[in-house]
């Protein structure tokens, strides 16, 4: 390579850092130090003459490798790098201090201190500088396609939004039906109209208008040319990496053919198999050969494999006009390329059974809130009569029983956030229907949070529907006359109450969909502890994952209502689009790199990259080496942190680069003080250190700052060699344990911190000198604070004398 | 014309003398040795005089294995005298590249150490409490000893080294490749180790698994299935952060590897390259608290080559 010639541009922010740093000083300090062959100071450098200056050096070959101390950091950075790009100098050869928020305004009061601090930062950066390398942008090829796993709602409209925007989908759907819990539902509060509407697709042409909306059946997204949907169908198997996902599907018989089935239900009049239908609440019997409701999709019959005869009657097979029955039907594996996968796989019931004093599954005449829907439902098997199951006859008396397994300690601790509006909805629905019937309550509180809610509640009360604060100790049975006894306590009156009830409906809490947990495995992404899928940043990122090119939307990441299960769904859909639309993935080669010669197959890598990015390949037939994609490596360098045989370098953040940059900042105090060494995460730890000197909180200049990408980088040797260059202490700053932008790297290396610790003490070093700090931007107090404590602790152990020794 | 024979030496200094038994460990091979070499200066084996080496012409012995580490002012004078007549000088065995068990010493100093071995263990019997001296009236005249070091130091601590072979002992297959290097003059560059690049891991038959380390166990409390990685049964194995050679012979034998061919080439500490893999697998903070004697299972063979070396001694 050719020879590193830096150059130093100091911006003293047009004489702001004046009054404190002795510039003139600085820019002599620079000038000798070698490698550094050009040197200009001005009052910016990240726009105007400034920066024109720094193209120009750049142009004209003087310098191929650039320090910025600018007073404006977090906006002049990215202008800078963009600019030196331009001028033909790749933007990683860059290295960027600011000595305003890191020197001059946390140090205000000790100005030769501060100046002697901020010459330690520009060496530090000026030799990290000369071992800096260029980074090649990478592109890899990506498929404008997406598979779409489940079809509620969530997986419907995300299905449409990335069909009409030209992708290649596939919609698959494990029942035989589509639809999900609005097909169950019948209507959907707040404003009482069909569970089973969706947006129109652009596809339907002839009717459509920009506020077109349709039941799923009547809808036309079923003809959209570039959506495949396979109903009874699980994904088995995901290979491949983001932009280019292999996928394998396995699709259960449905025994009759979609291309020919006429919905004559001539089949159901002769099947001579009736079971109980699990989709109506079992309040009615179907065939082995059935269709939910007529209006569903795909509009086909569907033989319900574990009960039909088959062969030993085939009576549907003979009646059928079209032949459309098929009893030799096998299942079959289908393979698909896509670019990125949708999880929209929704949530379900609690099976309330389990708690046993509210004898659900015992007691007929106790439903769950999905039962009662069915019988709301006009469709449903009552016909839309709210009965008692136990003998069919109109149920006048309800008592509704709220957070039934959720908001209990037994079984799910969290609210099901959508239950109490489900409740609501299903009280006035049937007050509506039935003015004279009696509708209690109970609940422990109304949560009613969003627009419109609140009036839907109060609509309630004025309905006379009842509301009692309490949860239910326990559900009696009258052995004579079969009614139900609810056994309360009214919080609000503190009285006993024992309430009558023709009917009990349970609130139960929302849990993951059957299989949540298998499938997260199949894809390689995370559920969280409650089972849901785990967001990539709940805050920000909410129908991201941790793989790139796989999103979650609706009821899957948690119980969601359907106006917040649609806006996940188009979130989702966007997310897929910006990832794929250009058809490759641009991305810089900020990542980690393994040298095969060193690497020992400890296995310990793959283990610790939180974005599988690792994995072993044997090479001449005999070692396995570990290997880095390069796609999917995220540049956190946790591997590097890990790696017992240095074989692994990150390619932004060498270890020698590191080295330098920690020998050079340790290499000058200027203070009377003993020299700190905050080595910080450039996430929220650096953050924390801006943040501290925008607010002019003040620390001593002996605490001096490094930044790596993520904590997670650092070995325990770093620390020892921190305290072998000079280092009196040693703080690490990185993000809060769970808030760390790369996962895992706070909290690995909060255990590496803690070893040290053990490990200090036997070298007979104060544990005290090394600590570990998690901080968020608004912090910088804590971190001022932080600073100040380490110096005055090791002020007080006094110097630390060790190394060596004859 | 007959190729002049080349001339080597071996010499121990503070080491327990396995790498010596190292060198006829192997077997017939000793015999190429000696056909192709004289042996100058060995003093385990042959009867030499130091004087003998210190007449010797600088650079006239082509190759000395050293064994031991440096603990006292004899080893150091001899290093400095070795180092002076050899062209190659071959740091051998733990100790001489690591400081190995002697330099454990590191957690202690001359005057503790005199305490322990001088008074305090259960077999020492001395009423007068009689410690070494590096002066001594006789009547023959005054004696002066070697002084013993307060901190044990390797051999490139204290000389220029060309070649490392380090191991306790180093691993036979390695002994020969060395020997057959320097006598075929087909030597790496100055610095390099004989031992592989690779890790013990490498070499180890046993299965890898996921490396969740959620307990630390000791050996005899798991009830090994002769397969899985010693890791992925909870027991502290060294075998990752230490350089390969041996062909894993501890895992092999159902035993963790403790570490004695020190670290891997780019590690500059053995024991900090361990805990950081270790910490990095622990599934939760109670792991870090099991971990007992830190520097005696991360550190056994590397303390006076670690970074820190020694242990900082209040007085
Ligand atoms: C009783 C009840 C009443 C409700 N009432 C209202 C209301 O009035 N108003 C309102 O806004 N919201 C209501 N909701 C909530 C509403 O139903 C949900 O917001 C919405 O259905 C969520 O849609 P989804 O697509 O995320 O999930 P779902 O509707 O659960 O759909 C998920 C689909 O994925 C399929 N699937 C699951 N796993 C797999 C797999 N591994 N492979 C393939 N497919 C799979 C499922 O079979 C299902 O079809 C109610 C919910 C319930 C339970
Ligand atoms: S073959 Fe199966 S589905 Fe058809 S009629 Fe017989 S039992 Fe019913
Ligand atoms: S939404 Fe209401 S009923 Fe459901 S868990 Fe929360 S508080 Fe309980
Ligand atoms: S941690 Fe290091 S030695 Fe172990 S497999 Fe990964 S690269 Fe290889
Ligand atoms: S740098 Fe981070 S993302 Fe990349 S391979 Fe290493 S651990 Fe994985
Ligand atoms: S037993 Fe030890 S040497 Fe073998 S693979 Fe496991 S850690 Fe490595």
């Amino acid at each position: 390579m050719d020879q590193v010639q830096v150059g130093v541009f100091l911006s003293d922010g047009g004489n702001q850092l004046t009054k404190i740093l002795d510039y003139n000083a600085i820019t002599e300090f620079v000038k000798k130090v070698a490698g550094v062959v050009f040197v200009a100071r001005g009052s910016e450098f990240w726009r105007g003459q400034g920066l024109q200056t720094m193209v120009d050096a750049i142009r004209e070959g003087k310098v191929n490798r650039v320090v910025v101390a600018e007073t404006l950091p977090k906006l002049s950075e990215v202008k800078i790098a963009n600019a030196i790009e331009d001028a033909g100098l790749n933007h990683y050869l860059m290295e960027f201090i600011d000595l305003k928020d890191h020197c001059a305004s946390p140090h205000q009061k000790t100005p030769s201190e501060a100046t002697e601090k901020a010459k330690a930062m520009l060496l530090g950066a000026i030799e990290r500088a000369k071992l800096l390398e260029p980074l090649e942008k990478l592109e890899f090829p990506a498929l404008k396609s997406s598979l779409v796993v489940g079809g509620g709602i969530a997986g419907m409209q995300t299905a449409i939004d990335l069909a009409d925007f030209g992708f290649e989908v596939s919609l698959i759907e494990k029942e035989p039906f589509l639809g999900g819990l609005a097909a169950q539902a019948g209507r959907f509060f707040p404003t009482d109209d069909c569970a089973i509407c969706i947006q129109s697709p652009s596809s339907d042409i002839k009717t459509i208008t920009h506020t077109s909306r349709k039941c799923v059946y009547r809808s036309g997204f079923t003809e959209i040319p570039n959506l495949n949907i396979l109903t009874n169908s699980r994904v088995v198997a995901v290979e491949g990496v983001p932009g280019n996902y292999k996928v394998t599907v396995e699709k259960t018989p449905r025994y009759v053919d979609e291309d020919k089935c006429v919905q004559c239900d001539l089949c159901t009049a002769v099947c001579p198999v009736e079971v109980p239908d699990e989709h109506n609440a079992r309040l009615r019997t179907r065939k082995a050969i059935y269709i939910n409701v007529p209006h569903v999709h795909p509009p086909t019959y569907v033989i319900d494999g574990s009960v039909c005869k088959f062969h030993d009657c085939a009576k549907c097979v003979d009646i059928c006009p079209t032949k459309a029955v098929d009893l030799d039907q096998r299942s079959e594996k289908v393979t698909m390329s896509v670019g990125s996968i949708i999880v929209a796989t929704g949530f379900k019931e609690f099976n309330s059974s389990a708690i046993k004093e509210y004898h659900y599954g015992e007691y007929p005449d106790v439903v769950t809130n999905l039962e009662l829907a069915r019988m709301i439902d006009g469709f449903g098997p009552t016909g839309g009569v709210v009965v008692r199951p136990s003998n069919m006859k109109p149920a006048k008396k309800i008592v509704m029983i709220q957070c039934v397994g959720s908001r209990d300690q037994r079984y799910k601790p969290y609210c099901s956030s959508i239950c109490c509006m489900i409740s609501i909805k299903h009280a006035t629905l049937i007050k509506s229907a039935y003015p004279n019937s009696d509708i209690t309550i109970c609940y422990i509180d109304i949560r009613t949070t969003g627009r419109e809610h609140e009036y839907y509640y109060e609509k309630a009360r004025e309905m006379g529907i009842k509301f009692v604060k309490g949860r239910p100790t326990e559900i009696l049975r009258d052995p004579e006359k079969g009614k139900l006894i609810v056994d309360v306590e009214d919080a609000l009156l503190s009285r006993f109450l024992e309430l009558e009830a023709d009917l009990v409906v349970l609130a139960p809490a929302m849990i993951p969909a059957d299989g949540a947990k298998k499938l997260a495995e199949i894809i390689g992404i995370e559920t969280e502890e409650d089972g849901f899928f785990k967001e990539y940043n709940a805050k920000l990122r909410p129908t991201e994952t941790k793989l790139k090119g796989v999103y979650i939307a609706g009821g899957a990441t948690f119980p969601k209502d359907a106006p917040t299960t649609s806006l996940h769904a188009h979130s989702a859909a966007m997310k897929a689009v910006k990832f794929l639309h250009t058809g490759k993935i641009v991305k810089d080669q900020r990542t980690a790199v393994i040298n095969e010669d060193y690497c020992g197959d400890c296995e310990f890598c793959p283990v610790t990259c939180p974005y599988g990015a690792i994995t072993l390949e044997q090479k001449d037939g005999e070692h396995f080496v570990a290997k880095v994609s390069d796609l999917l490596c995220e540049g956190c360098g946790i591997c590097v942190g890990t790696c017992p045989q240095n074989a692994i370098e990150l390619r932004h953040c060498r270890t020698d680069q590191m080295q330098a940059q920690m020998k050079a900042l340790m290499s000058i105090n200027g203070t009377s003080k003993p020299l700190v060494l905050a080595i910080c995460c450039s996430e929220c730890g650096h953050a924390a250190v801006d943040s501290s000197g925008m607010a002019k909180m003040e620390y001593p200049a002996n605490v001096r700052v490094m930044k790596v990408p993520c904590v997670g980088i650092l070995q325990v040797h770093q620390f020892l060699d921190a305290f072998k260059a000079g280092a009196q202490g040693v703080m690490v700053v990185g993000c809060k344990i769970d808030g760390c932008h790369y996962e895992v790297g706070s909290q690995k290396t909060e255990k590496k911190v803690e070893l040290t610790k053990i490990l200090l003490k036997e070298y007979g070093v104060e544990p005290e000198r090394l600590e570990m700090l998690n901080m968020v931007f608004i912090e910088g107090d804590k971190f001022a604070e932080a600073a100040q404590m380490m110096t005055e602790r090791l002020e007080k152990l006094g110097s630390l004398q060790t190394f060596g020794g004859s | 014309m007959e190729k002049e024979k080349l001339k080597i030496a071996f010499y121990w200094a503070a080491s327990c003398g396995g790498c010596e038994i190292a060198v006829l460990d192997i077997n017939e091979k000793i015999l190429d040795v000696v056909a192709a070499a004289d042996i100058v200066f060995w003093p385990v084996a042959l009867d030499f005089k130091y004087k003998d080496v210190e007449a010797m012409p600088d650079k006239s012995i082509d190759a000395c294995f050293f064994n031991g580490a440096i603990r006292t002012e004899e080893n150091e004078h001899i290093a400095k005298l070795l180092r002076r007549k050899s062209k190659i000088l071959v740091a051998f065995g733990s100790c001489a590249c690591d400081g190995c068990v002697v330099g454990l010493a590191n957690l202690w100093d001359r005057e503790t150490v005199f305490e322990r071995a001088y008074s305090e263990t259960p077999s020492t019997n001395n009423p007068e409490g009689t410690t070494p001296k590096t002066l001594l009236e006789v009547k023959e005249g005054k004696l002066k000893l070697p002084e013993f070091y307060d901190t044990v130091k390797t051999l490139s601590q204290t000389v220029d080294v060309d070649y490392f072979i380090s191991g306790c002992p180093p691993p036979i297959p390695c002994i020969i490749q060395t020997f057959q290097a320097i006598l075929t003059n087909n030597l790496p560059p100055k610095g390099s180790s004989f031992l592989p690049n690779k890790s013990i891991c490498d070499e180890c038959p046993r299965e890898k698994k996921d490396k969740q380390l959620s307990e630390i166990k000791r050996i005899y409390e798991i009830d090994d299935d002769f397969k899985t990685c010693l890791l992925d049964q909870g027991v502290i194995c060294m075998g990752p952060a230490t350089r390969a050679g041996c062909g894993a012979q501890c895992p092999n034998v159902n035993m963790p590897c403790t570490g004695c061919n020190g670290p891997g080439p780019r590690v500059t500490d053995q024991g900090a390259a361990a805990l950081s893999a270790i910490a990095s697998i622990a599934t939760n903070p109670e792991v870090i608290n099991q971990v007992v004697d830190p520097i005696g299972t991360f550190y056994k063979y590397s303390l006076a080559n670690s970074i820190l070396r020694r242990k900082v001694m209040k007085k």
